[in-house]
């Protein structure tokens, strides 16, 4: 046997399952993008970028741009920093931890479609988990309607932040057990405060842990669509409407093939732009490794 | 070191200066601590314990008492009623995961050894090309793969969803196969060769044990993922008859609407087998997360 193909011969059934179910695909999705094709009988015409002319004056998609840009700003801060006072405090206690990270693990077992299933009736008025939980504690004046045109963006946000904040106290409790303990024990023996090895010391080391929880924190706002899907389906009036769900609907609903693949390719160009910092850091990482 | 000075000073404990931060050892600070660390748990718990609550009581003892009250009475049957409703989806859930994460981990594990383990032109490559393919979302891929199954008569079919999820999870699965041989010392390989083993013995006898770590790791995480995926078995899928679990609760919840106690037992169904599988195998759960992971 020819040692030089044999590398080759074990990534065959990788190259060829993707290449032809995955690889081909992305690159259909940049030209049907450029065309003006609806549902699969036949393909569309060619009609260059208009498809995207059309995006930048369609209210649907710049209402939904926007509300992906809320998901970003909310997913940037609020899992990760839940995520780390969690992590900081599980890592301290001795008794139960193990019990306590199960707790905090569990909502990464769940799909989106129970955890959307599960909140929309978590959020349900008058008769919602919520809105009875703070009436029981007497905090009834904050109710508000969770799933209206108001909140609504912020409730499914909130929904599946909980599954996110799951992800990244993974994240930061790998990153935690990592520091060293001695670093911080000299740190304290130099007479750091409390908040000066917070800060300067525990932060700074974990950043490989805030790398990935940012980058996956990003990606998940950009991306979500399943649980839009299954808690409000966009509504009401679309005030809960993301750039993925928009691509799905155009393309499964309104079958505009062309034009959902258009939303397609801006939702992939978003996504690219966060990748590309990782791709070369795992490039030189494996470089080195590999000399 | 800009310092070459020792700093000879002790610990300060000053009073006036001491914060939350400084003091969290003391034995107030620590119990403060420990509540507010159970308050969250409490908090992020409310939703699963809720919905697990809620899921065996009667629809008059929730609206009599509220949705938080101890359950008045018993109502097991809404969780057979739910199980047997979604017995179909659960069996569909079933034929399509277990083969996709058999295939993912064969194509993943052999890929990943020949990257790993073996020199030749266009290795860092394919290992970058991989890397970035394992960020593609579904969004790029929908379309076409859905007008392809349509084409060659695999829309509405098991085969069409395993094939898919083995493609989704390729790269993602090589990452991790790749990561985990690179720490197999090098040695292992020369020796089998030496007495006169093929590369294929050497992957599946020698190889494919020592990856036992990192393959039951993507085990578990595969198996998660692919069965909770939702938006594949939407679109390669027409009737019932061929969607998964995560499609199921959906119909479920669009039947019962109002009858809060079955549509949590729906939930509590459609979750159990991924919830039996992360609390059994946490810890290989947990590892292979921390292997690289940068999904969620």
């Amino acid at each position: 046997m020819n040692a030089r193909y044999v590398p080759w011969l074990f990534l065959m059934p990788a190259i060829v399952i993707y290449g032809f179910f995955g690889a081909i695909p992305i690159f259909q999705t940049f030209y049907i993008s450029m065309t003006d094709q609806v549902g699969v009988a036949a393909p569309g015409e060619f009609i260059g970028l208009n498809n995207y002319i059309d995006l930048l004056s369609d209210d649907y998609f710049l209402n939904s741009l926007k509300n992906t840009g809320i998901w970003v700003a909310c997913f940037l801060f609020v899992p990760n920093t839940l995520a780390i006072i969690i992590a900081l405090l599980v890592k301290r206690t001795f008794w139960g931890a193990s019990l306590i990270k199960t707790v905090f693990f569990m909502p990464l077992a769940l799909s989106f479609a129970i955890v959307g299933v599960i909140w929309a009736w978590i959020y349900e008025p008058g008769v919602g988990l919520l809105d009875q939980l703070l009436t029981l504690v007497g905090l009834d004046f904050l109710i508000v309607e969770w799933l209206g045109p108001h909140a609504g963006n912020f409730s499914v946000i909130a929904a599946a932040a909980w599954r996110q904040v799951a992800f990244a106290t993974v994240v930061f409790l790998a990153g935690l057990s990592a520091i060293p303990q001695e670093l911080i024990e000299a740190a304290k023996v130099d007479g750091g405060t409390r908040r000066q090895i917070f800060f300067r010391v525990t932060l700074p080391l974990l950043k490989p842990a805030t790398t990935i929880a940012v980058s996956s924190a990003l990606i998940q706002a950009l991306l979500a669509t399943e649980i839009v899907l299954t808690m409000t389906r966009g509504g009401p009036f679309g005030t809960t409407e993301v750039v993925g769900y928009r691509m799905y609907m155009e393309t499964f609903w309104n079958y505009k093939f062309g034009y959902g693949a258009s939303i397609g390719v801006v939702v992939t160009l978003m996504t690219a732009t966060l990748v590309v910092p990782y791709v070369r850091r795992m490039a030189k990482a494996q470089e080195r490794e590999w000399g | 070191m800009a310092h070459t000075e020792i700093n000879t000073m002790t610990p300060r404990r000053d009073a006036q200066t001491t914060t939350f931060f400084e003091r969290y050892e003391e034995p107030m600070a620590r119990s403060l601590q420990v509540a507010l660390l159970l308050f969250l748990a409490l908090i992020f718990f409310l939703p699963i314990g809720g919905t697990l609550l809620t899921s065996i009581r009667t629809i008059p003892d929730i609206t009599q008492n509220g949705a938080w009250a101890m359950p008045e009475s018993y109502q097991w049957e809404n969780l057979s009623t739910a199980f047997f409703q979604m017995l179909p989806y659960l069996k569909a859930s079933v034929i399509i995961t277990l083969p996709s994460v058999f295939g993912t981990l064969l194509v993943a594990t052999m890929a990943g050894y020949s990257l790993s383990r073996m020199r030749f032109r266009g290795r860092i490559w394919m290992f970058l090309i991989i890397v970035s393919l394992s960020f593609v979302p579904v969004h790029t891929q929908l379309i076409p793969v859905f007008r392809l199954m349509s084409n060659i008569g695999l829309h509405d079919t098991f085969l069409a969803q395993i094939i898919v999820h083995i493609m989704r999870h390729i790269p993602f699965a090589v990452l991790i196969m790749t990561n985990f041989f690179n720490t197999v010392p090098g040695e292992l390989r020369e020796a089998a060769r030496i007495d006169g083993a093929n590369e294929w013995k050497i992957f599946q006898k020698i190889y494919v044990p020592v990856a036992r770590p990192a393959i039951s790791a993507l085990i578990v995480l595969e198996f998660t993922w692919i069965w909770n995926d939702l938006l594949w078995g939407l679109v390669l899928t027409q009737g019932a008859d061929r969607r998964p679990v995560t499609v199921g609760i959906l119909s479920f919840q669009g039947e019962y609407e109002i009858a809060y106690n079955m549509v949590a037992s729906g939930a509590v169904i459609a979750a159990i087998p991924t919830l039996a599988v992360f609390l059994i195998f946490q810890k290989h759960f947990i590892r292979g997360m921390t292997m690289g992971s940068v999904k969620g």
